[in-house]
């Protein structure tokens, strides 16, 4: 058909359409309801799935195995509990590795795990398990963030943090930081101590005398969602992850909040830790450092060089095929094994099934609009065969007519697709805004609860055009073989 | 030869399983560049045999040769509408206009499926409504128009294509006496101007003077009037008239 021809057909059929607008509206309504319902559903799917993965995973990819001495189970380290119930993030083994005291790996294993086949890369990670640590005082430069915990401290290599650190060449081993040599008090709690803080990181930042740590990024998200939103802290509200990039915090070596009551006055040696990123493999309370200080440390503790021992292993496999079998290879090593891949599956596979039931639920709704336009379409032609007819007498052929009729129920498609995404839209700020006002201290809510990817926007209007071309095939058919001599007649 | 020539045409109709006959082999000469005016009672099959012949509707038997180009009766559908497109206009007894589209418009549907372009388009359509005396009203919606009006841009939109053969169907059927008269002498006109072949059924018989040959359909039959036969019905039309008839 001619370009012209069809610019022409198509006029007609618009001009049609608009001359019976509330008819037009009617048959909009269906699909607009339909296409918008699927795209919130479609994007509520997603927004869910990245908000568990996100908890429940981190940025840590599916080819990543942790494997860890297969020994009998530890008991928490002290004081997780205590965390756990004052911040109200749920399990004690959520906020640090429970396994965190179990034995070592040495160099050699590494090696052995090196050769299991299917194995891209391994990382030793050591812990700062035989030195009690504590971070205590004024948090981030705020003396109006004040209290005391235990952290875990990891050594990671600077290539496991590679997507969580902006500017790797500042995650590096700077020896001159590694100790501090003022001593401050237990009782963190006078002017002289802040001044002397204050000056401590003003020298550090001209110098360049500072540890560079990795944080939790789920520390920030239980942060704002239960320090800040219980108001605890006046001057500090809600941090972001951005804003905590360059703050400084005190830690210390030898002590702990178990071992000690915070009303000693004990000194001990410390160091300041300068926030560089943020990470979903470090535990929530902990920080990562590069390896090299992990010696230092132990070996001001325990005033001899420490061991050259690991306590778990980052095995990254080649593909997600050879996951399992580097796992089971891991298992036959005495090794316990954990990776993400069976839990983004199963989250994976729950999620498409939701969506399955959506995409469903949202066709039977289509359908039933389908038989709406299709009522209404057979209508028009009952109404229009004069017009019909005066087109077929005039040169018109069938394929024309039909062409006219498919257009308008592409045109009701069209444009009840395009006002569905716009009310899709608009219902997702409004339950967003709704469900941040009713959930407004629930721990781990996300910015947004609906993710609309272009692949959701494309099916939804697939869906809404696809429907209402369904339901204008028979009337455009039925249209196109109308006898023009009977049609005529009629009038 | 030119003009239209039909052969033993028949056409029945099934109607709760009773078969009518409409129209049982017909068979019709008409000259190219005549004027035809077919007669007939209501039900006589006038406008079925209209229909075969502007190939709206088609035969059951027999054939119609249109201008020497074949018998349209066993032609595609495809090609049944370049044939309605560019052979035959047609005017009806209802106009048959679009309510929503102007006169330029309603005139421009059948220049949609032909391939000119739209300053040829606009050059025809002016022509035609210029032709019809609704030059000044061409913007004017059929709502805006008197019935006559109405019917001169049917007849505008009929011969826009500039066909060979306008068929028109009752075309005073709703209208006064006088827009009646000013219509045939439009279509008059054409025919003589443009060299149009004209087949007009009516069952007026007052129109008769404008023809220059007259049939008449008669239990599906269709007979050509004489000269004598013409002159009687003029006649018997002007002694009705003078005794107030119509």
């Amino acid at each position: 058909m001619r370009l012209a021809l069809q610019k022409n057909l198509a006029i007609m059929a618009l001009r049609d359409l608009l001359s019976r607008k509330v008819r037009l509206v009617l048959n909009l309504l269906g699909i607009v309801i339909g296409v918008s319902a699927l795209l919130f559903l479609l994007s509520l799917t997603e927004g869910m799935r990245k908000t568990i993965l996100r908890e429940l995973v981190g940025s840590i990819p599916i080819t990543e195995l942790t494997a860890r001495p297969a020994e009998k189970e530890e008991p928490l380290a002290p004081g997780t509990k205590w965390l756990a119930g004052r911040m109200g993030v749920g399990r004690a083994e959520d906020i640090i590795i429970k396994t965190q005291l179990r034995g070592d790996f040495t160099d050699e294993t590494l090696a052995k795990v090196r050769r299991i086949p299917g194995v891209a890369r391994v990382y030793g990670v050591k812990t700062l398990k035989r030195v009690p640590t504590e971070v205590q005082g004024w948090f981030f430069g705020h003396r109006d963030v004040d209290f005391r915990t235990d952290a875990l401290v990891l050594g990671y290599a600077p290539e496991l943090l590679a997507g969580d650190v902006e500017d790797l060449s500042d995650y590096v081993y700077r020896p001159e930081a590694a100790l501090d040599t003022y001593p401050f008090h237990t009782k963190f709690n006078d002017d002289v101590d802040w001044q002397l803080l204050q000056a401590r990181m003003m020298i550090a930042e001209a110098d360049g005398r500072y540890v560079p740590a990795v944080l939790s990024r789920r520390l920030v998200r239980a942060y704002n969602l239960s320090f800040a939103a219980k108001k605890e802290f006046e001057l500090v509200k809600r941090v972001s992850e951005k804003s905590l990039i360059g703050e400084y915090i005190y830690v210390r070596f030898g002590r702990s909040i178990e071992f000690l009551d915070p009303q000693d006055d004990v000194t001990a040696q410390g160091t300041l830790i300068k926030v560089v990123g943020l990470s979903d493999r470090v535990p929530m309370i902990g920080f990562a450092v590069p390896p090299e200080y992990l010696d230092v440390w132990e070996k001001a503790y325990f005033k001899k060089p420490p061991p050259a021992v690991y306590q778990q292993l980052i095995v990254q496999a080649k593909s997600v095929a050879d996951v399992e079998p580097v796992r089971a290879a891991l298992e036959g090593m005495q090794m316990a094994v954990e990776s993400n891949k069976e839990t983004i599956e199963k989250i994976n596979s729950v999620t498409t099934f939701v969506r399955f039931a959506f995409v469903l639920v949202v066709a039977i709704i289509l359908g039933i609009t389908a038989v709406g336009i299709l009522n209404v379409l057979t209508m028009s032609v009952y109404e229009e065969r004069v017009d019909i007819g005066i087109l077929r007498s005039v040169g018109a052929r069938k394929g024309h007519v039909r062409f006219i009729y498919l257009l308008k129920a592409f045109v009701i498609g069209l444009i009840g697709s395009a006002a569905g995404l716009v009310l899709g839209w608009l219902a997702m700020r409004g339950a967003d805004a709704l469900a941040h006002n009713a959930l407004r201290r629930m721990a781990y809510a996300p910015e947004s609860f609906f993710i609309a990817q272009w692949e959701f926007v494309a099916l939804s209007v697939a869906m809404g055009i696809g429907f209402a071309i369904l339901a204008g095939i028979s009337p455009s058919n039925h249209a196109a073989r109308l006898n023009p001599s009977v049609v005529l007649r009629s009038a | 030869m030119s003009g239209i020539n039909a052969i033993n045409l028949t056409k029945t109709y099934v109607k709760d399983d009773e078969r009518i006959d409409v129209l049982g082999g017909i068979d019709l000469e008409i000259p190219s560049g005549s004027f035809v005016m077919v007669l007939g009672e209501s039900g006589s099959g006038k406008t079925t045999l209209l229909n075969m012949l502007g190939a709206l509707d088609r035969a059951n038997a027999g054939s119609i040769d249109v201008e020497g180009i074949g018998d349209i009766c066993r032609i595609s559908d495809r090609a049944l509408s370049d044939y309605r497109n560019g052979v035959v206009g047609h005017i009806f007894q209802t106009f048959n206009l679009k309510g929503i589209y102007t006169a330029f418009e309603n005139v421009r549907i059948p220049l949609i499926f032909t391939e000119v372009s739209s300053k040829e388009a606009r050059r025809r359509i002016t022509a035609a409504l210029e032709a019809v005396g609704l030059g000044d009203r061409m913007f004017f919606r059929p709502i805006q128009l008197s019935e006559g009006q109405c019917q001169r841009v049917a007849i505008a939109r009929a011969i826009v294509n500039e066909p060979k053969i306008v068929l028109a169907d009752e075309p005073t059927g709703n209208l006064d006496p006088k827009t009646a008269r000013r219509i045939m002498d439009l279509l008059v006109r054409l025919n003589k101007e443009r060299g149009i072949t004209l087949v007009m059924v009516t069952h007026d018989m007052t129109l008769l003077d404008y023809a220059d040959r007259v049939y008449t359909l008669e239990a599906g039959r269709v007979r050509e009037n004489t000269a004598e036969e013409v002159t009687a019905i003029r006649q018997s039309v002007a002694v009705l008239r003078g005794a107030g008839g119509t």
